[in-house]
């Protein structure tokens, strides 16, 4: 369960923090498994030993849920009070579809979804409705729950179920048309439900109008908790979400770059490594992903070409805090990149070797 | 007495230079100047060097009569470059005694590296100097200018800094660092060592609280970065801000070893340097 805090005024900050701090388990039949937001970018499925897992070992949808070349359908809930800010739960409903038609958009994938209409379910709760509620309950936050079952056949825990919950103190800023990413938090819980975990935010510092605008750090994904956020996807976003639920034939277009980063002191556990992309000559924001337990990184659905590494300690730590519940990452690494271009080729894993990062960072 | 007729012999070339030389007018009344007994000028009136390469300073001459041999001397006048930005091979040179000799002489300018890395430039005047009670005809003065040529970071890493500017109406700073790998460089990590920041706009204690969760982050900005990859090796040219007040450095770093020391590019206000 999460929340997006972009631009949030600082009571809000206060209200996101604390909700970034609650857990995610829920209560479950037999086959209902808990669905916790494990490292970006994807959620693991319960059967793997890392908090990070590659796209092969992440949690996806089944089948007979969402099936390949389907659509995934979203219900309004009937019983929810929108007002004031919206007008009925149809304005909510062409909000929502809005926000899904962001994802659908991502040519390489296939992320069709559509909201049919209001229904008057129950509320919440596994219940076979894929379900857009009002949150009363901590009406500072928003959220995506997702339900999932083991697969009899594989073992594997897989989606069946996901409803987002809009906060009732939230709406006012959803439903305003005048707010230039009010619909960035709809999006951020659709990503949930599609199966992203919450990215990194870019390296270095956002808010100083002052600057000139940098062709490198453009903006902060959508499921980061940064502060420069637009309606738009990342090419990081859509790389992540591809890779849950590719096109057909995209996957034997994309590459694969993968490496190891380390300190003085051992392995660099859930550092961000940013890929830039050498696009004509100049980078340009690629994806980024974070170390395992034991410093290995792998980014995949790269395009092929040549790419630039950026290393990172954690910034955002609010936005992963369950990672930080099971192991102790540094924090005072300096960022370092390297001048070596790596090159990534379709249907290949470019191994980068091995990165060092030193301690140092403060601030004076 | 000569040295009054030659300053006047001087004034009235001047004026008929600025008339116009045979414009018909009345010859003046003065004395003819005596003739030189030594012209000398060098070749060029300016030329460049980049730090750590030499060039020769040439020098023409001509003498009328000389009963012994000359002594000339290349000194440097005005401000700019100082005598440690660079060394002569020799303060002077020597003209051959005899009647009619013309020649040339060379001397060699090494321009000293320093650990200024920014594109900045350093100019020094040179004048000739023959000896006193010589009359003499003597050519322009000669303007060395010497660029600041790029730092060895590693072996086989390059690195050169344009000069530092302000940014217009804030207060950053900005350079351009070109970086450069040749094919066989070991690989070298940049290791930014600042400057890093919490975020300073929050104006509330709730606001900092909050950025007091996040680490802090590089208070740089990255306005564009490009990249140039051949079989001749990878060029990288990054064009950066930061807070005036402040010294972006970068480390260059080896876990390789491929570094003997660990030099870092510091840049702040008075330019980029190169340091260990």
């Amino acid at each position: 369960m999460t929340s997006t805090p972009a631009a949030a005024a600082p009571d809000q900050r206060r209200q996101i923090r604390r909700a970034a701090l609650a857990t995610a388990g829920f209560a479950g039949a037999l086959l209902v498994g808990s669905s916790p937001g494990w490292g970006y970018r994807h959620y693991r499925s319960l059967d793997e030993d890392s908090l990070i897992p590659h796209s092969d070992t992440a949690r996806r949808w089944a089948e007979d849920a969402w099936r390949p070349g389907g659509t995934l359908v979203f219900h309004v809930h009937g019983g929810s009070d929108w007002s004031p800010h919206f007008g009925s739960a149809e304005d909510v409903g062409a909000l929502v579809e809005t926000a899904a038609g962001v994802w659908g958009r991502v040519a390489t994938a296939d992320l069709k979804m559509r909201v049919d209409g209001v229904v008057r379910a129950p509320g919440r709760g596994r219940d076979g409705l894929n379900l857009v509620v009002v949150g009363t309950e901590e009406p500072e936050r928003n959220s995506a729950t997702r339900w999932s079952v083991r697969n009899r056949a594989n073992g594997r825990w897989e989606h069946v179920e996901c409803d987002v919950t809009l906060g009732q103190e939230r709406l006012e800023r959803i439903a305003d048309a005048d707010v230039p990413n009010g619909l960035s938090t709809v999006i951020h819980e659709i990503g949930h439900c599609i199966g992203l975990a919450h990215a990194a935010v870019t390296p270095t510092v956002r808010w100083d109008r002052d600057w000139t605008d940098s062709s490198v750090w453009q903006k902060d994904p959508v499921m980061s908790y940064g502060r420069d956020i637009d309606n738009e996807l990342t090419e990081d976003e859509v790389v992540g979400a591809s890779l849950l639920r590719p096109a057909p034939g995209w996957l034997r277009t994309t590459g694969s770059l993968s490496g190891r980063v380390r300190h003085d002191g051992g392995p660099a556990a859930f550092v961000s490594v940013h890929l830039l992309r050498n696009s004509g000559g100049r980078a340009r924001p690629g994806v980024q992903v974070f170390t395992d337990e034991t410093g290995v990184f792998l980014a995949e659905g790269l395009a092929p070409g040549e790419y630039l590494l950026w290393i990172h300690p954690m910034l955002a730590q609010n936005a992963h805090d369950r990672l930080l519940e099971q192991a102790d990452p540094l924090f005072d690494l300096n960022d370092s990149h390297e001048m070596q271009v790596f090159v990534v080729h379709a249907g290949q894993e470019t191994r980068a070797g091995e990165f060092l990062l030193w301690r140092g960072r403060f601030v004076p | 007495m000569r040295r009054a007729t030659g300053v006047l012999g001087a004034l009235v070339a001047l004026l008929g230079a600025a008339c116009g030389g045979d414009g018909g007018g009345t010859a003046p009344s003065v004395t003819a100047p005596a003739p030189p007994e030594l012209t000398v000028s060098f070749v060029r009136d300016a030329l460049t060097v980049e730090e750590g390469k030499t060039a020769d300073i040439e020098v023409r001459y001509r003498s009328g009569s000389l009963a012994s041999p000359l002594s000339v001397t290349v000194f440097p006048v005005g401000q700019g470059a100082s005598r440690e930005d660079y060394e002569l091979s020799a303060t002077s040179f020597e003209i051959p005694a005899g009647q009619g000799v013309a020649g040339t002489a060379a001397l060699a300018l090494t321009a000293l590296p320093d650990n200024q890395i920014s594109e900045g430039q350093e100019m020094v005047l040179f004048r000739l100097a023959p000896p006193a009670g010589i009359r003499a005809q003597l050519g322009a003065n000669l303007i060395v200018t010497i660029a600041d040529g790029a730092g060895v970071a590693c072996p086989g890493i390059r690195v050169q800094a344009s000069p530092v500017a302000p940014l217009d109406g804030a207060p950053w700073l900005t350079t351009s660092l070109a970086i450069s790998r040749e094919p066989g460089a070991g690989r070298v990590q940049f290791d930014w060592e600042g400057p890093y920041l919490h975020d300073a706009n929050c104006a509330d204690d709730d606001c900092r609280e909050w950025w007091e969760t996040r680490s802090p982050v590089l208070e740089l900005n990255v306005v564009e970065w490009r990249i140039e990859s051949s079989p001749r090796g990878t060029h990288h040219s990054m064009d950066i801000e930061w807070h005036e007040a402040k010294t972006a450095q970068l480390r260059f770093r080896s876990p390789a070893g491929a570094c003997a020391s660990d030099q870092a590019v510091s840049c702040a206000y008075t330019g980029c340097i190169l340091t260990e």
